[in-house]
């Protein structure tokens, strides 16, 4: 794939590493003469100076050859120009924006923004998956945090072990997907059988989560 | 301008108390619109004048919720003046394109990036470009002189 990064420092730097490495043609945006020349020598890649969000500049780096344009400065807003002017000067097909205000995810992807991404909000999951659900291992957020999966191991003393699952009062909102057991996984029916050491893949609404997990013995709620 | 001068009672937002910005909340106050007008910076109210009748509201007009609160739900005009054009591109694109607001004017020092809202409905308020038309004209009206 052909790819444009404009704008940001060492977010451009290590993506452009990245992508390189996995053989996408990058081309790079940067309006800093001193770290264009670094990243040039260092990615032996295209970079072309200046303010990416004046069209002249994208033109200057063949934006339209582009099968994708990653906009990656400091501001909402300029990112959200680059990818209007990707869209509709360039038609270039596939647009993504960094956003810092989280509340921008929905703005922008209703402005025709086709990926938003934002790491105070990413943050805040990974802080929220450490903290609120102790026995849960790991935490997956889906469409911007409305949904989570999340998986959990049963305690020995959890209140639920030996029940069958039509006998929990799961919450409204949350349902058990899978349980692995030691080399089995099986999706389960409401006959199945919960016992201790069972891994638990759930899936809940963000609002349900918490009292789910709890259910299972498995937060410190 | 045209779209200002309606029958019925506008409501008007202008976000950017700039040196336009607070003329343009002025004359739509004068003409007894309601007129709010929003800045990041409380001091930037002080150029409105003393006879201003609307609302002034201190905060980020790039921010969506700000603008909601400024009323942008109802609103009929949206007028952007603040002095970054990517900030005014993505305030004038959140008005109509998520808000649904009839009139929504941005202004842009760099017209090249008219491209970003092309299509959109927003009218672009350019001073360079109305600079050279003006210029024309005076020069136009001198040659008149010349030859009468």
């Amino acid at each position: 794939m052909k790819i444009m990064l404009v704008g940001g420092h060492y977010k451009a730097h290590f993506l452009a590493k990245s992508l390189k490495a996995k053989h996408h043609e990058v081309v790079l945006v940067n309006d800093n003469m001193e770290w264009c020349k670094f990243l040039t020598n260092a990615h032996d890649v295209v970079c072309v100076c200046g303010d990416g969000t004046k069209p002249f500049i994208l033109e200057d780096a063949r934006a339209a050859e582009m099968d994708a344009v990653a906009a990656l400065t400091n501001k909402d807003a300029e990112n959200l120009v680059i990818c209007k002017l990707a869209k509709k000067l360039f038609h270039v097909k596939s647009t993504l924006a960094i956003v810092n205000d989280p509340k921008n995810l929905v703005v922008f992807t209703r402005l025709g923004v086709d990926k938003c991404i934002s790491a105070t909000e990413m943050l805040s999951d990974v802080i929220e998956s450490e903290t609120v659900f102790s026995a849960v291992h790991s935490y997956l957020p889906l469409e911007n945090g409305r949904i989570v999966c999340l998986d959990l191991v049963l305690p020995a003393d959890s209140p639920v072990c030996g029940k069958r699952l039509r006998e929990l009062e799961m919450p409204h909102g949350s349902i058990v997907g899978i349980i692995v057991r030691g080399e089995t996984t099986l999706v389960p029916n409401g006959d199945a059988e919960l016992l201790a050491e069972d891994k638990i893949i759930l899936l809940a609404t963000a609002q349900a989560a918490e009292r789910a997990t709890a259910l299972f013995g498995g937060g410190n709620v | 301008m045209s779209i200002f001068h309606r029958e019925k009672k506008e409501k008007a937002i202008i976000v950017g108390c700039g040196r336009l910005g607070s003329q343009l909340a002025d004359l739509l106050s004068d003409e007894n619109q309601h007129v709010t007008i929003l800045d990041r910076d409380g001091a930037a109210f002080r150029k409105l004048s003393s006879a201003f009748g609307g609302l002034v509201l201190e905060g980020d007009g790039s921010d969506f919720d700000m603008l909601v609160e400024a009323g942008a739900h109802d609103a009929t005009i949206l007028a952007v003046t603040t002095d970054d054009d990517d900030t005014n591109i993505m305030i004038g694109l959140m008005g109509k394109e998520i808000l649904h607001i009839e009139a929504v004017v941005v202004r842009l020092n760099d017209t090249a990036k008219k491209a970003a809202i092309a299509d959109s409905g927003i009218a672009v308020l350019s001073p360079s470009t109305l600079c050279v038309a003006e210029f024309q004209r005076l020069l136009d009206a001198r040659k008149g002189e010349g030859e009468a």
